[in-house]
């Protein structure tokens, strides 16, 4: 039976080199860290919204969200439901305004842009560290994740698995640059449409339709049919949490905001919205409602993070299972893949570059530069996921709530405020930085809320405080900073 | 201002907007809605919150697009797109 498992799985992999082979042949001559780190702003609107959808739904929707609606039932997936704006909301509010401002600055990371608006070398260096430690930390937790799905589903030790899954990312990351990312990442997306669907079909088909798997959790707990979910664990202060958390705070996103500037034109903006948004909500329900659905099939799972391997093993045949658990592989590599680029764009473009401007000039050493970049940044995570602490899906949550508390006043208010400076967006960062890391840190839960809610509260206030001490930035420069 | 941006802004208010009228629908779908199952098998709530709810929207947002969405150049000159 493991056999079955693993050929499609082995496949699968073979394809995503293939396209990252093909990224790399399509790179063209000439400007090479707009090619590599934007694909040249050549994305439509079909592989952006598949793009933004795989990068939100990670190893956390995948596997800890249909595990926690297997625990706590139907208001899981109510939860769930809350992520459905994410797409219109930052492609929104970003939008155009964003684009054209990139194009005018010539920018190729958000560290280009924040620099561009503030002017302030410390700002960017800020940027970058925060940046680096959240995706390092968001990262191993992917990686965790994919590994412990080999081992959970196909019988991969878990070393092997770690192996396989790092040094594959590593790879097609390093050489196929955005191209290869957003490729993979519309591939990836398509995966798990069609896996989501399958398994949700055959889940309910399992269980005898419907009204009888919806009668069996109401057996099992009445509570597991109510929007207030077992152990009513999704009070108001919870919900409130999560409606910050990945809805509103989104746009804060740094790896959101990079494809905000990637596409190609407004047509390809307006059909990813709307594509965007569909395929969210799809995946979003069928997900968290199989596993949901899943305890009536399975009653007795004691780890919840499994239900989804457990699921697909027992309900689809083992070829098709084999297919469909590359459908969470997928959504794990591709939030990797774009956290990955992401920080070696970081690396190179914004504290490299920075230091040493002349370096721009020898294309042949940056390519290589940034290739290895890339590579290293993958070895350092595969080496931190060696040892896993238990129960890291909130690491991820964790992570993300890090970069929102950081980025979000800063490029929100400098897109929209016009007297937003420097020294605002400065205090802002800090303070967002600080309160959260502290706030999460010692697990205070100010009235029941996540700290992101007061992070991100005080850190606008520290906005409006700390934009009253800076000077407006001067009239910027249309050339942009460089390349 | 560049007019563009204009037009930029009044997208982004929409796109805020329809979001909070996202909020604004899901309370009162998820939580007034008693728990019997109705005919799809699934409780009444969750037949609204889950399935008709983000329905709706994904159609009001295919109509924000259609309507106040606007294309436009987004570079600076025809070979900087």
């Amino acid at each position: 039976m493991q056999t079955d498992v693993l050929l499609p799985l082995a496949g699968y992999l073979l394809l995503v080199f293939g396209l990252s082979v093909f990224a790399y042949r399509r790179r063209r001559q000439g400007n090479f860290l707009n090619d590599y780190f934007l694909g040249n702003r050549s994305m439509g609107g079909f592989v952006l919204a598949m793009t933004l959808t795989a990068t939100y739904i990670s190893a956390s929707s995948f596997i800890g969200g249909p595990g926690a609606a297997y625990k706590y039932g139907l208001g899981w997936v109510l939860l769930s439901m809350i992520q459905l704006p994410a797409v219109w909301l930052s492609l929104g509010v970003l939008g155009k305004k964003f684009a054209i401002l990139a194009r005018r600055y010539n920018a190729v990371t958000l560290n280009d842009m924040l620099y561009a608006r503030y002017q302030s070398r410390l700002l960017v260096w800020l940027a970058s560290f925060s940046l680096l430690v959240a995706f390092l930390g968001a990262m191993t937790v992917q990686f965790i994740g994919g590994a412990r799905l080999l081992e959970t589903a196909a019988g991969i030790p878990y070393d092997t698995g770690l192996l396989i899954f790092g040094i594959s990312i590593a790879l097609y990351t390093a050489f196929g640059g955005f191209r290869a990312s957003v490729l993979n990442d519309a591939m990836q997306g398509l995966v798990m449409l069609l896996g989501t669907v399958l398994l949700l079909v055959a889940v309910i088909h399992a269980a005898g339709g419907l009204h009888a798997a919806v009668g069996k959790l109401q057996q099992i707990d009445p509570k597991l049919v109510s929007p207030q979910g077992g152990d009513d664990i999704l009070s108001l202060p919870f919900m409130a949490s999560f409606w910050v958390l990945v809805c509103f705070g989104v746009i804060g996103l740094p790896h959101t905001a990079v494809r905000c500037i990637a596409y190609r034109d407004s047509k390809a903006v307006h059909r990813g919205i709307v594509l965007g948004t569909v395929v969210v909500a799809v995946l979003m329900l069928g997900m968290h409602l199989a596993g949901a659905l899943g305890r009536a099939i399975l009653p007795d799972l004691t780890i919840p993070d499994q239900v989804i391997p457990t699921l697909m093993i027992a309900v689809l045949p083992p070829f098709a299972a084999g297919i469909f658990l590359a459908a969470p592989m997928a959504a794990i590599m591709s939030t990797i893949n774009a956290q990955l680029l992401q920080s070696s764009a970081t690396i190179v473009k914004d504290l490299y570059l920075n230091a040493r401007p002349e370096a721009l000039k020898n294309e042949k050493r940056l390519t290589r530069m940034t290739s290895l970049a890339t590579l290293v940044l993958g070895l350092l995570v595969l080496l931190a996921a060696w040892h896993p602490p238990q129960m890291i899906i909130w690491l991820n949550l964790l992570a993300f709530g890090g970069l929102e508390a950081v980025f979000l006043w800063p490029l929100v208010l400098g897109l929209y405020w016009e007297r937003a400076n420097a020294a605002g967006a400065l205090s802002s960062m800090l303070t967002g930085a600080v309160s959260y890391t502290l706030l999460a840190g010692v697990d205070l839960h100010i009235a029941g809320l996540h700290p992101i809610i007061p992070s991100l509260l005080l850190s606008l206030l520290a906005f409006t405080i700390g934009n009253r001490f800076g000077k407006a930035a001067s009239a910027l420069p249309v050339t942009g900073p460089q390349s | 201002m560049d007019t563009r941006f204009i037009q930029a802004h009044r997208e982004a208010r929409w796109a805020v907007g329809l979001t909070v009228a996202y909020l604004l629908a899901w309370v009162p779908a998820a939580y007034l809605p008693d728990s019997a199952q109705g005919f799809t098998g699934l409780p009444h709530w969750f037949e609204m919150a889950c399935l008709l709810v983000p329905l709706l929207f994904i159609l009001f947002c295919w109509l924000m697009v259609r309507v106040v969405f606007r294309e436009m150049p987004l570079g600076e000159n025809d070979d900087a797109n």
